[in-house]
């Protein structure tokens, strides 16, 4: 198949860093190229240019062989390239319909033909193998359906490059593998997918070939066939990945004899919990493994304390408490780092140090008044207990990467003292290295003792990181696996409501 | 995701540059066209009259700024100038001796405040909708209690302070205009309140999850700017020595919201900038200045003052990332 895509001698530069340097690749058509890189290794850089965001400094791009300059996102549509984003760019007042040809609605005598575009409508959303109603309004959609739209929109507008920047970040197991579906559908129309994700499996299992970049520089392009995930991630942070990797965590079993931090009984909550039932002892690292929707989020936010709107009984330290304050939570030393970190996490305009101690504030003052010196210390002993990563600690934390944002987040707990905290998908959006580090210290907060419920759609990762698995499916603890019994099968199984061998007796 | 590091353009510098320094540029610019166009700017007079007009307006631009800090907004200020004013000029009217008038008229606003705050917090009312609901109740309540009339001050004492100077024609109100700027920076700076409010404003969500105790920031803050409010009114009634219901503390919350804004505090909430506040308020003062002493229609400050608004605005923008 000939090349669709050609880009030659790619440079571009910000103040202070050369973002892009001398990068050159090509696409064939029907050809679903990964594009990998750590944070900062120049991805989006390359995406925002090919989509007209950026303009490039040097170098020039050809699209189905004739000489491109993409100068704003409309122009790139036109000729033909459409991104996914992880955050989609529809309308979400209007109707499916209307999203998908919004601009080129079909007309009749000067009206728009509202019979003819549902029925259009209709038809695109089913070639993707997506029932909706069409006349509904998009916010009323999952995530996923929204990227179907999308999708189904680009398909009108005759695009041959699809950029999927992330696009899997908020789905669900089945809803990636349905995205994937279509992926395939589109390869045999021959259209060419540049797919930007974080996630090594779905990379290995959706990519022809892989592009990697490392510091704005290209590594090189190998096809998937030909490679493993060590042999990509070594190329991605430039040294041997096996150090990096972290082990599996120990077996211990002296659980019996430690004390519960948090027992659970009997928690329902109306359509999303039927009674889920929940021990974490001390020093424990509990995953919570689920589908979306299995009530994973809804449990966490009701132990938090978020949810004041649940039935059932909570035990902290043996003592049955009346939760539903997030206040009192934190006083009791429950704390949650939430799934969403930009929307619920951090304060992005704010200080690199106010975004670390805005929770112990209240210890640091007297009477209001704030002991300077006191924070100060704290804030820079965090800094480089936990390796964040920052010019200062003045520095606006939304200039930090992911990971750094998630260490700071981890921090402004652990000044607390927490007895138990909850990590609500601690890894998503992380690149290769900061992710192995959050895990490092996370196994290392457990081993002095503080208690950890680790949810993550990232089986692999609670595989290795836990001393126990509970697998939750519709609303309710569908089993349970622990020590040297935990492995990717075995919770894969759980979840997908097979009950294990072993547990029958 | 991918990066959104440091890749901060020329422009956005700027932009930062200027939401800092904004308002002490501007305010160099209009002491240059001033000192240019306006005879006998250039007097220590000129100081003392900024001064003792800014006083007012200070108070409650002062309140604004928490208020805007946490992304809201008071637009009912002025109507509690009047509604507060008013009481006080009719207790007085009626006999009671000073001191407790005021200590009434201060309760009466920060309980005003503190309705505002609760409405805003518990009931989910916007902000913005609420509080010119507000703007209207009060000027209705303070034309209402005086039936339309200007009430004259009773008390002597009060006019003889408002119009004290001290020595070297220093006006009085310079004490309170240093109090308030004082008390100001350091709730903002020194206090927990300060990193408060601005923890709501930059992510109301977040600042819940981590503990921060969001309905009584905000019910604070609206109290606090309810007060303020009803402080001006006592400066305001000791200068001008006469309560007009309809004309006291009118379109007080434009000057107040413009001098926020100018002074680099994001109206989309953030950092209470109490010291760019103070030079948004001079600036705001030396408009009116401007166009009064070179015979400039009046209606001509409020032009100029929407410019700035707009400009500091257009500063302030965020640029999507």
């Amino acid at each position: 198949m000939g090349v669709l895509l050609k880009i030659e001698g790619l440079s571009k530069s910000f103040p202070g860093v050369k973002a892009l340097s001398n990068v050159s690749m090509e696409i064939c058509e029907g050809e679903v190229r990964a594009l990998m890189g750590e944070n900062g290794a120049g991805k989006s850089t390359l995406i925002k240019i090919l989509t007209g965001i950026y303009q490039r400094e040097e170098g020039r791009i050809f699209f189905a062989g004739n000489e491109i300059h993409p100068q704003n996102a409309t122009d790139v549509q036109r000729l033909g390239i459409s991104t996914i984003y992880q955050e989609i760019n529809l309308i979400p007042y209007l109707s499916v319909a209307e999203n998908i040809f919004i601009g080129r609605e079909p007309m009749k005598k000067g009206r728009i033909d509202w019979k003819k575009m549902y029925e259009e409508a209709r038809s695109a959303m089913q070639d993707l193998g997506v029932e909706v109603d069409v006349s509904q309004k998009i916010n009323r959609l999952s995530t996923a359906l929204q990227q179907m739209v999308a999708i189904a929109r680009a398909l009108q507008m005759e695009a041959r490059l699809f950029i999927m920047d992330e696009a899997t970040s908020s789905l669900d197991t089945q809803e990636v593998e349905r995205l994937f579906e279509v992926v395939r559908d589109l390869k045999r129309r021959g259209i060419a997918v540049i797919f930007v994700s974080h996630r090594m499996e779905e990379i290995f299992k959706i990519c022809d070939s892989v592009t990697v970049l490392k510091d704005g520089e290209l590594v090189g392009t190998y096809p998937m066939a030909e490679i493993d995930n060590h042999f990509l991630i070594s190329r991605m942070i430039g040294r041997d990945a096996l150090g990096i990797v972290s082990q599996r965590r120990k077996y211990k079993n002296n659980w019996d004899s430690r004390e519960t931090v948090l027992e659970i009984r009997n928690i329902k909550k109306k359509s999303k919990l039927n009674g889920v039932n929940l021990k974490v002892k001390r020093g424990e690292i509990l995953g919570l493994a689920g589908l979306l929707g299995s009530g994973r989020t809804e449990l966490a936010k009701i132990i938090f304390g978020e949810d004041p709107h649940y039935e059932g009984q909570i035990f902290i330290n043996g003592e049955e408490i009346h939760n539903g304050n997030i206040r009192k939570s934190i006083e009791r030393g429950v704390v949650y780092c939430p799934e969403d970190r930009k929307a619920e996490g951090v304060f992005l305009t704010m200080s690199v140090g106010d975004n670390l101690t805005i929770s112990v504030l209240r210890s640091l003052t007297k009477l209001g008044y704030i002991d300077k010196k006191r924070k100060l210390e704290l804030i820079d002993r965090y800094i480089k207990e936990m390796s964040i990563k920052t010019p200062s600690r003045a520095t606006q934390i939304r200039s930090l990467s992911g990971g750094n944002q998630q260490k700071a987040i981890l921090s402004r707990w652990l000044m607390l003292m927490p007895k138990l905290i909850i990590l609500d998908e601690p890894t998503r959006g992380i690149d290769v290295g900061a992710k192995a580090e959050i895990e490092k210290t996370i196994q290392q907060l457990a081993d002095q003792g503080i208690s950890v419920i680790y949810i993550s759609s990232e089986i692999e990762e609670l595989v290795r990181g836990c001393d126990r698995i509970a697998i939750l499916r519709e609303g309710t603890v569908f089993g349970e696996i622990s020590g040297q019994d935990i492995s990717t099968e075995a919770v894969l199984k759980l979840i997908a409501g097979q009950k294990l061998h072993e547990e029958r007796n | 995701m991918g990066t959104l590091t440091l890749k901060k353009g020329d422009k956005e510098e700027f932009r930062s540059w200027a939401r800092k320094y904004g308002a002490i540029g501007v305010f160099l610019l209009l002491c240059v066209i001033n000192m240019i166009f306006t005879r006998n700017f250039l007097k220590i007079s000129t100081v003392w009259n900024v001064i003792m007009q800014m006083a007012p307006t200070m108070y409650i631009a002062v309140g604004m700024t928490f208020v805007i800090g946490t992304a809201g907004i008071d637009l009912s200020v002025g109507s509690i100038l009047a509604f507060t004013s008013i009481t006080l000029a009719s207790l007085l009217a009626h006999g009671w001796s000073l001191l407790p008038a005021i200590l009434v008229t201060l309760v009466i606003g920060a309980a005003i405040g503190c309705f505002n705050g609760f409405m805003v917090n518990k009931m989910r009312i916007e902000p913005i909708i609420l509080t010119i609901v507000m703007q209207m109740v009060l000027r209705g309540c303070a034309i209402f209690v005086s039936n339309g009339k200007s009430i004259p001050i009773a008390s002597q004492f009060l006019k003889d302070i408002g119009l004290y100077r001290f020595p070297g024609k220093v006006p009085v109100q310079i004490i309170f205009v240093v109090l308030v700027m004082v008390v100001g920076y350091f709730l903002a700076q020194k206090m927990s309140l300060g990193s408060y409010v601005e923890a709501i404003g930059v992510n109301a969500k977040a600042a819940k999850l981590t503990g921060v105790r969001f309905s009584a920031v905000i019910i604070l803050v609206y109290m606090l700017s309810g007060l303020l409010a009803s402080m001006a009114g006592v400066l305001e009634v000791a200068r001008s020595g006469a309560v007009d219901p309809s004309i006291i503390g009118d379109m007080y919350e434009v000057d107040a919201i413009a001098a926020v804004a100018i002074g680099g505090t994001s109206l989309n909430g953030g950092k209470p900038n109490i010291i760019g506040t103070m030079f948004g308020v001079i600036i705001m003062i030396l408009i009116k200045m401007m166009i009064n002493m070179n015979d400039i229609p009046y209606e001509l400050s409020n032009v100029v003052k929407a410019f700035i608004i707009l400009f500091s605005l257009y500063i302030q923008r965020e640029r999507k990332s």
